[in-house]
């Protein structure tokens, strides 16, 4: 006898149909998968042999045959099990034959206990996207109950199982499962911290606005105590939401890697703070099993990255190509994939090895060579793709005592929206969201520069020795700082503005002589 | 001994002069008893401690190094990378040099060494934001009147020093505590370079691939004082190099001066002890000028209103067209004691990021202040 059913499989962060096909035939008891299965799948076997015996179902003995279509494709996950155990029932001649049109309209996703209960998987959303798509004709996802919300999420009909039997007596009509609905669920918004706790350090605070507005890239240099961590943990708090759209795929890309606490949809923007002692293929992604990177997870919203000179230089590289493309592709030899990557990198790090190098009263122990060397492990490309460079000092107590509170993140967060209302009339036609992503004509067309500041960006370019990608990104910055400004035109003082964020372009030999 | 040496004299010379733990005034002892460093190779160890009263050991030790030696590599290894090597007899070697108790019997040299008058300029290798304002005014005003300045490539202010003169296209020599193969420290290549391209000189009396061990630098110390009318120094502890290269200057019989710092400073320790005993105060650069010999004062550029004041005009015309906003930033900038950063303006001034940072940046286009390290500095530069 033979069957066929549907499941879907992952690739990168996108899902695609399975068709799951089992054919008994007799001849020796064998039972064998086909269609490019890894060792997980592979390994199914027990399980469904014991889910279906506990389940009150005879196992046939007989030669069996699985196949995952489309067969060239490699296929991984623990979420074959329940299509390939309900397939051998099926072709075993265990459901009856009015349940046809039903399996016609459903895909089954799940892993198997021994027990015949069902697992939670990783991945659901993603799997449960493609079922949207125009050419497929299935309408239901039946799915283990902790799974259930995730799928719903794709705006598919989800059905809650909870084990093989219940699956079985729904198909042959005996039973029926529970719809999911859409969930409504938001994730909840923790407790962030807010700008106004920290007091002083104006200029970083400034500094973080334009880069929450024009989601620009930025490095804090300065000695420990100056404040980065506090700043860079507060960052999300100024941060617009994220669209429905946006949600989604942030939603996909944590779903893939079994991320997903709770099974709500993911609405706040990823905060992520990677240890320094990450390995390059964790940061960006990659593995034999592709997965997506802390890169990828920080997609839409912050990668920070703390003591960003102590990452390994070759994980700190790694980073270049997503601040360039905005995405990552993992190539093997039988696929490649492509994980998005839109994240805004906060980087932090001391000014030199012992971490006093401008602290206003400890002295710094180290020598010119040790600094530059420190410095130099942050490569020129590196900092040329990072649009923004500040330095942060500590602040003296009775200056701290005497300063009052500062402003609040919701004040700040009002001013970024507008910026950021303005920056999506103005792309409302292009694929650019944001200011950083600003292609070449664009820049020509948005950031032209006025007449009163062409002779000091060539003043400033002849003095400070900014490379041209620098100059492009001093003025997407003047950009974004002319929105948050309200004006069209660029200024002369947006660029000079914009020129203070290049600190690390600035110190030179200079820094290590004095 | 101004006699032209021969070829086989200064082969014998390059042997003698690769031992170097042993002072200079021993060598020409024995020269003078044996009348040429052939001769002197052709002895043996026993004779040595015998006639001339050297340790048998050091004497041993000297022949050892001296035999082992390679002078065929060494001439070899000075042409590849450009430097000359001036024998004592050579016309090229500084006059004054010749006058110390302990000259050096050759020098490796990279670049001209003509100098009218030379003052050496030596300090602390970590100095305060104030020798290094000193240092680049004084050394600066030194180099525009045409004084050679000699150092020793150090960090701190021997650097600062190199490089105010060359900012200012002045001569200036720095004498190393290694081999000029082995420049040290790294960090330096570029001023090196520097160095020898507006005029100056690399010196050094070590073989070319002498390592820069501690011991090396007191030895250097004295040809820096040595080739110098004046010695001038410009901060350091107690216990710093710039003291040893005071008391050789002190040794050579030439003058020192020293800048007066805070009581309360470590780095003012050095400087003001010398003024204890009895070293010249220097405030300005006339009071460098009018330390030196009348022979030496000839064909010098001297402008006594400038010297005097110490000032630059520039700087003040450039200051002046400021408004006042800028000139309150300036001001601040100019006042703090190690550069400060953009949040204590804005904290001070009470005024927004952007406005401040447009007038820092006018400040720096105007080459008034510089960015160092994250913090706006006075710039010292002279242009």
């Amino acid at each position: 006898m033979l069957s066929k059913l549907w499941s879907l499989g992952l690739k990168g962060i996108d899902g695609f149909i399975v068709s799951v096909e089992v054919d008994i035939a007799s001849g020796l008891p064998t039972y064998s998968v086909v269609g490019l299965p890894d060792t997980g799948i592979k390994e199914s076997k027990g399980r469904v042999i014991a889910a279906i015996r506990n389940s009150g179902f005879n196992f046939p003995v007989k030669k069996i045959t699985v196949n995952l279509a489309p067969a060239e494709i490699k296929k991984a996950g623990t979420h074959f099990d329940l299509p390939m155990a309900l397939g051998i029932l099926l072709a075993s001649g265990k459901i009856n034959e009015s349940a046809a049109e039903k399996i016609k309209n459903t895909a089954f996703i799940g892993e198997l206990a021994l027990d015949g209960s069902l697992r939670p998987v990783y991945g659901v959303l993603p799997m449960t996207m493609a079922l949207k798509s125009k050419d497929s004709k299935i309408k239901n996802i039946i799915v283990p109950p902790s799974n259930s919300e995730e799928a719903a999420a794709a705006k598919i009909n989800a059905l809650k199982a909870n084990s093989i039997r219940d699956i079985v007596n729904y198909l042959n009509g005996e039973g029926e499962l529970e719809i999911c609905l859409k969930s409504e669920k938001i994730e909840e918004v923790k407790n962030l911290g807010d700008f106004s706790e920290v007091k002083s350090q104006a200029f970083a605070k400034r500094a973080l606005e334009i880069a929450a507005a024009g989601f620009h890239n930025v490095i804090m240099v300065g000695p420990p105590g100056s404040g980065k961590s506090m700043l860079s943990k507060r960052f999300p708090s100024i941060l617009p939401s994220l669209s429905y759209e946006e949600c989604l795929e942030v939603t996909k890309i944590y779903s893939v890697s079994g991320l997903i606490k709770s099974s709500k949809l993911m609405s706040l923007r990823p905060f992520r703070d990677p240890h320094h002692t990450i390995s390059n293929a964790a940061l960006i992604g990659g593995g034999s099993n592709p997965r997506p990177g802390e890169a990828s997870l920080a997609h839409y919203g912050v990668l920070f990255l703390d003591e960003f000179s102590e990452f390994s230089r070759a994980a700190i590289e790694s980073l270049r190509e997503p601040l360039e493309s905005r995405e990552i592709t993992v190539a093997r030899v039988k696929e490649s994939i492509v994980y998005p990557a839109k994240f805004i990198l906060i980087a932090a790090m001391n000014p030199c090895p012992c971490g006093y190098l401008s602290h206003p009263t400890k002295e710094c122990a180290c020598t010119p060579l040790q600094v530059h060397k420190y410095r130099s492990k942050i490569s020129g490309p590196i900092l040329d793709r990072i649009d923004m460079h500040i330095q942060l000092s500590p602040i003296k107590y009775d200056e701290w005592a005497s300063l009052p509170a500062a402003e609040k993140s919701s004040d700040i967060k009002k001013r970024i929206l507008e910026a950021i209302d303005i920056q999506q009339k103005r792309f409302s036609d292009s694929k650019t969201s944001s200011n950083s992503f600003m292609s070449i004509s664009e820049m020509k067309k948005y950031c032209r520069i006025p007449e009163s500041a062409d002779r000091i960006l060539e003043i400033a370019m002849n003095k400070f020795g900014f490379s041209a990608r620098s100059l492009d990104k001093i003025l997407k910055v003047s950009r974004t700082i002319a929105d948050l400004e309200k004006s069209e035109d660029l200024k002369k003082e947006h660029i000079m503005e914009a020129v203070q964020y290049r600190i690390l372009d600035k110190t030179g030999d200079v820094a290590l002589k004095y | 001994m101004n006699k032209k040496l021969s070829d086989e004299e200064k082969l014998s010379r390059i042997r003698l002069n690769s031992f170097f733990f042993l002072r200079t005034d021993w060598i020409w002892r024995f020269l003078e008893i044996y009348g040429s460093a052939s001769e002197i190779l052709k002895k043996s160890p026993k004779d040595l401690a015998i006639e001339g009263g050297l340790s048998f050991d050091t004497a041993e030790k000297l022949f050892d190094k001296a035999l082992n030696c390679r002078p065929d590599e060494e001439i070899e290894l000075a042409e590849k990378s450009g430097a000359r090597l001036i024998f004592f007899e050579d016309e090229e070697y500084p006059q004054l040099l010749k006058k110390i108790y302990d000259p050096p019997l050759m020098l490796y040299v990279k670049g001209e060494m003509n100098s009218q008058a030379a003052v050496a300029v030596v300090g602390a290798r970590k100095p305060t934001i104030y020798g290094i304002r000193v240092c680049s005014k004084l050394s600066r005003d030194i180099a525009l009147s045409g004084i050679t300045v000699v150092s020793g490539l150090a960090r701190g202010i021997d650097s600062v020093a190199h490089d105010s003169v060359i900012r200012s296209k002045g001569i200036t020599f720095a004498v190393l505590g290694a081999g000029l193969n082995v420049l040290y420290p790294r960090e330096n290549k570029k001023l090196s370079e520097k160095i020898i391209d507006t005029g100056g000189a690399l010196i050094s009396e070590f073989p070319m691939l002498t390592q820069p061990l501690p011991q090396h630098f007191p030895r250097r110390n004295r040809i820096i004082s040595g080739l110098s009318y004046s010695t001038v120094v410009i901060e350091g502890s107690y216990r710093s190099g710039s003291l040893i290269t005071a008391k050789s200057a002190l040794e050579q019989g030439r003058e020192i001066l020293a800048v007066p710092g805070h009581i309360d400073s470590e780095m003012s320790k050095g400087p003001n002890k010398l003024i204890k005993e009895g070293a010249s105060v220097c405030e300005t650069a006339m009071d460098i000028i009018l330390s030196l010999p009348t022979e030496a004062l000839c064909n010098l550029n001297l402008d006594p209103k400038r010297i005097k004041s110490g000032a630059d005009k520039s700087e003040e015309l450039k200051i002046e067209k400021l408004n006042e906003f800028e000139k309150g930033i300036y001001k601040l900038i100019a006042d703090s004691d190690s550069g400060i950063v953009m949040d204590a303006i804005v904290h001070k001034l009470g005024c927004s990021v952007p406005a401040a940072s447009g007038a820092v940046f006018e400040l720096e286009i105007a080459n008034l202040i510089i960015m160092s390290d994250g913090k706006y500095k006075k710039s010292f530069a002279a242009n």
